[in-house]
C-alpha cells in the first residue's frame, strides 16, 4: 500500500531507521560490549568490528579476549595477605528507607570493581549475602544491578537461597549483622572469597551534623559500622583504600536518599 | 483438556469462582439474559440466577457505583464495562473512589472487585470502540491491570483477579474472543504479576500484550527463517509487573522490543524501557525499540486500521533492521 510520505513518521516502524548524517552507527560500542570489554581487559580501540556498519559485537570482544589471554597470564596466588579495616558511616537518611543493605552492597561491589584491575575476578564479583537468621543468598550479576535492582533481588523470596556449608563461588561476602545488636565483627574469608564485609546494627546517637544553613551543630544521626577484610594479594588492593571507597559511595547514597 | 474459545473462557473463569464463593456476583449491561454483547457471560444467569447475575441500565457510573458499594459491603463483584473506551465516562468512580478507598481508609476498607472489559482494536469498530486502555489504568495507583492472551490464561487470571483483595482491571482483547486454545480440566488459578515466555530465543527479547502476542510469535517464526532467534514474552500483567522475567530475558539477549497496541506516547513499553534503562543498562546491546500505533485515534476503514496496528510483518522488519544497524 502506498502511504503519503508525510504520514510515514507516524506509522509503526516508520521512524528513520538510519541515524542522520550518513551510514555511521549511532553508537560504536553498546553498553553490553563496553562492559564485556572492561571485564575481560580488552581495549575496544584495537578491535575491528564485524557487526553491521563495523560495530564491535559481543562475539568480537570474546574472540579478542581469548587471543589476549595467554596461559602465562594466569598467576598462582600462593600466599595470602589478609587485613581488616573498620569504619563508621553516617546513614541517617538511608536508614529510614528500605535501601540500606542494597546501598551497602552496591557500594561494595562498585568500589571493588573500581579499585581492582580489569580482567580480575574482582571486577565481576560473585556476591554472597549472609543474613543473621534468613537464608544466605548468592547473586552472580550484582555488578550489573543498581540499588533498586539489588533490593529487588535480595528481597525476592522466590530467589533460590544458597545453603550454609555449600561450596561457595563467592568473591565478595557481605555479612548482614543488622538486628543482632552487634556493631561489627571481623569477617573471615571463606573459600575463594577475596573480600568480606560486615554491616553492623544501625545505631542512633547524638553527633555533629551539618545544618541546613551550612553550619554545624549537634543533632541525632544514624550510623553503621563497616568492617572489611580483604586478601590484599589476590584482590590487588588494600583494605583501607577499598573501605574508603565503600564509605564514600555509601555516604553519597545517603545524601541522595530522602 | 479441551479446546475452548477465549470468550467461553471468560464465562468459565467467572463460573468457577461463583461456584466456589457465593459472594461473587456479576453486573453489567446485557450480561444476564443476553449472555453479554460479546457472549462472555453465557450460561451464568441460568446457573446462578438473577440475584447473582444482574443486568443494569446503560450507565457506566451506575454499574461501577453498584459494584463498589457491593464490594464495600462484603460481596466480590465482577462488573463489565462493555467497551473499554467507556472507562472515559466513569473514571471518577474508578480513579477517585475505587482506586483510593483502601488508601484513604488506612486499610480499613478493601475493594475486592474486578472490572472486566472488552479492549483493543482490529475489529473495525472505529475510533470510539477500539482503544487499548491499559496505559490509562496502569497510571493510577491502587489499580491492578491484566490482559490475558490465551483462553487458559483468561480462566486462571480471572480467578486470580476475583480472589485478589484489590480492584483489578481485567482487559479482554476483543480481537481474541474467537481464538481457541487448549484449556486443562478442573480448577485453574493463575498469579497476577507473572509474565510468560511464549517462545525462548537468544538474539532479541520481544514483549507483547493481548492480541500483539500472537503477532509477535508469528514475527519470531518469520525471523527464525532469517537466522534471528527472538524470545517472545507475554507480559500478561502490567500492574504488578514481572520485572524478574523481563530483566532476565534482556540480560540473555541484550536487545529489547515492545509491541504495543497503543500510541507510543506514555504506552506501557515506556515504563518498561525506563526500568530496563535503570536496572539493565549494561546488558543492552542496542537501543530499546517500541513498535506502537501512531499518535492518532484508530481509524474505521479496514485498510487504515490494518496499516496503523503493529503487524507480524512490521514487528519482524523492525527487529531485523535494528539488529542490522
Amino acid at each position: 500500500m502506498s502511504v503519503p510520505a508525510a504520514l510515514a513518521p507516524f506509522l509503526p516502524g516508520g521512524r528513520p531507521a538510519a541515524p542522520p548524517g550518513g551510514r555511521r552507527p549511532r553508537h560504536v560500542h553498546s553498553p553490553r560490549v563496553r562492559r564485556l570489554a572492561s571485564d575481560r581487559g580488552v581495549s575496544l580501540d584495537r578491535i575491528a568490528g564485524t557487526g553491521p556498519l563495523g560495530r564491535v559485537t559481543v562475539a568480537d570482544v570474546g574472540r579478542a579476549a581469548t587471543t589476549a589471554e595467554s596461559p602465562s597470564a594466569a598467576v598462582a596466588i600462593e600466599s595470602r595477605k589478609l587485613r581488616t579495616s573498620v569504619a563508621e558511616v553516617e546513614v541517617t537518611r538511608l536508614a529510614r528507607t528500605t535501601d540500606l543493605l542494597a546501598s551497602v552492597v552496591e557500594s561494595a561491589v562498585q568500589a571493588l570493581r573500581a579499585v581492582s584491575g580489569a580482567a580480575t575476578a574482582a571486577s565481576r564479583p560473585v556476591l554472597r549475602v549472609h543474613a543473621p537468621d534468613g537464608p544466605h543468598r548468592e547473586v552472580v550479576n550484582a555488578h550489573d544491578l543498581s540499588v533498586s535492582g539489588l533490593r529487588r533481588t535480595l528481597d525476592d523470596a522466590s530467589a533460590v537461597p544458597a545453603h550454609e556449608g555449600e561450596p561457595s563461588g563467592a568473591t565478595l561476602a557481605v555479612h548482614d549483622l543488622r538486628g543482632t545488636g552487634l556493631l561489627f565483627d571481623l569477617p573471615v574469608l571463606a573459600g575463594g572469597e577475596l573480600v568480606a564485609l560486615s554491616v553492623g546494627d544501625a545505631v542512633d546517637r547524638p553527633a555533629v551534623v551539618a545544618l541546613p544553613d551550612g553550619g554545624r551543630g549537634i543533632g541525632m544521626g544514624t550510623f553503621v559500622h563497616l568492617a572489611l577484610t580483604v586478601d590484599e594479594h589476590a584482590a590487588g588492593t588494600d583494605a583501607a583504600v577499598l573501605l574508603t571507597q565503600v564509605r564514600q559511595r555509601l555516604e553519597a547514597h545517603d545524601r541522595r536518599a530522602s | 483438556m479441551a479446546q475452548l474459545s477465549y470468550r467461553d473462557a471468560v464465562a468459565r473463569g467467572i463460573a468457577q469462582e461463583m461456584r466456589r464463593d457465593e459472594r461473587v456476583v456479576v453486573v453489567g449491561e446485557d450480561i444476564a439474559g443476553a449472555g453479554g454483547v460479546f457472549k462472555t457471560t453465557v450460561g451464568l444467569l441460568d446457573e446462578f440466577g438473577p440475584k447473582r447475575v444482574l443486568d443494569t441500565p446503560i450507565s457506566e457510573q451506575a454499574i461501577l457505583g453498584a459494584a463498589m458499594g457491593a464490594a464495600m459491603t462484603g460481596l466480590r463483584p465482577v462488573a463489565e464495562i462493555m467497551f473499554s473506551d467507556f472507562f472515559a465516562v466513569c473514571w471518577d468512580i474508578v480513579v477517585n473512589q475505587i482506586a483510593k478507598t483502601r488508601y484513604m481508609t488506612d486499610g480499613q476498607v478493601s475493594l475486592p472487585l474486578v472490572i472486566k472489559t472488552g479492549n483493543g482494536g482490529g475489529l473495525r469498530f472505529g475510533a470510539q470502540h477500539s482503544q487499548s486502555i491499559e496505559n490509562w489504568a496502569m497510571a493510577v495507583p491502587g489499580l491492578k491491570v491484566v490482559t490475558p492472551s490465551t483462553a487458559e490464561d483468561v480462566v486462571g487470571l480471572m480467578a486470580a483477579a476475583i480472589r485478589d483483595e484489590d480492584p483489578v482491571i481485567f482487559c479482554e482483547h476483543k480481537g481474541l474472543y474467537a481464538s481457541k486454545g487448549e484449556v486443562p480440566d478442573g480448577e485453574i488459578v493463575d498469579s497476577l504479576g507473572t509474565a510468560k515466555i511464549r517462545r525462548p530465543g537468544r538474539d532479541a527479547t520481544i514483549l507483547a500484550l493481548g492480541m500483539m502476542v500472537p503477532r509477535a510469535l508469528a514475527a519470531a517464526e518469520d525471523l527464525a527463517t532469517r537466522g534471528i532467534d527472538a524470545e517472545v514474552i507475554d507480559v500478561r500483567s502490567l500492574v504488578p509487573l514481572d520485572t524478574r522475567t523481563i530483566l532476565g530475558s534482556v540480560a540473555r539477549t541484550g536487545r529489547l522490543f515492545t509491541v504495543e497496541e497503543n500510541p507510543q506516547l506514555l504506552g506501557w513499553g515506556a515504563e518498561i524501557a525506563s526500568i530496563v534503562a535503570d536496572e539493565a543498562f549494561w546488558d543492552l546491546d542496542g537501543p530499546v525499540q517500541r513498535i506502537t500505533t501512531p499518535h492518532i485515534p484508530l481509524p474505521s476503514a479496514d485498510s487504515l486500521e490494518d496499516l496503523v496496528m503493529p503487524s507480524a510483518e512490521s514487528v519482524a522488519s523492525t527487529v531485523e533492521k535494528a539488529l542490522q544497524s
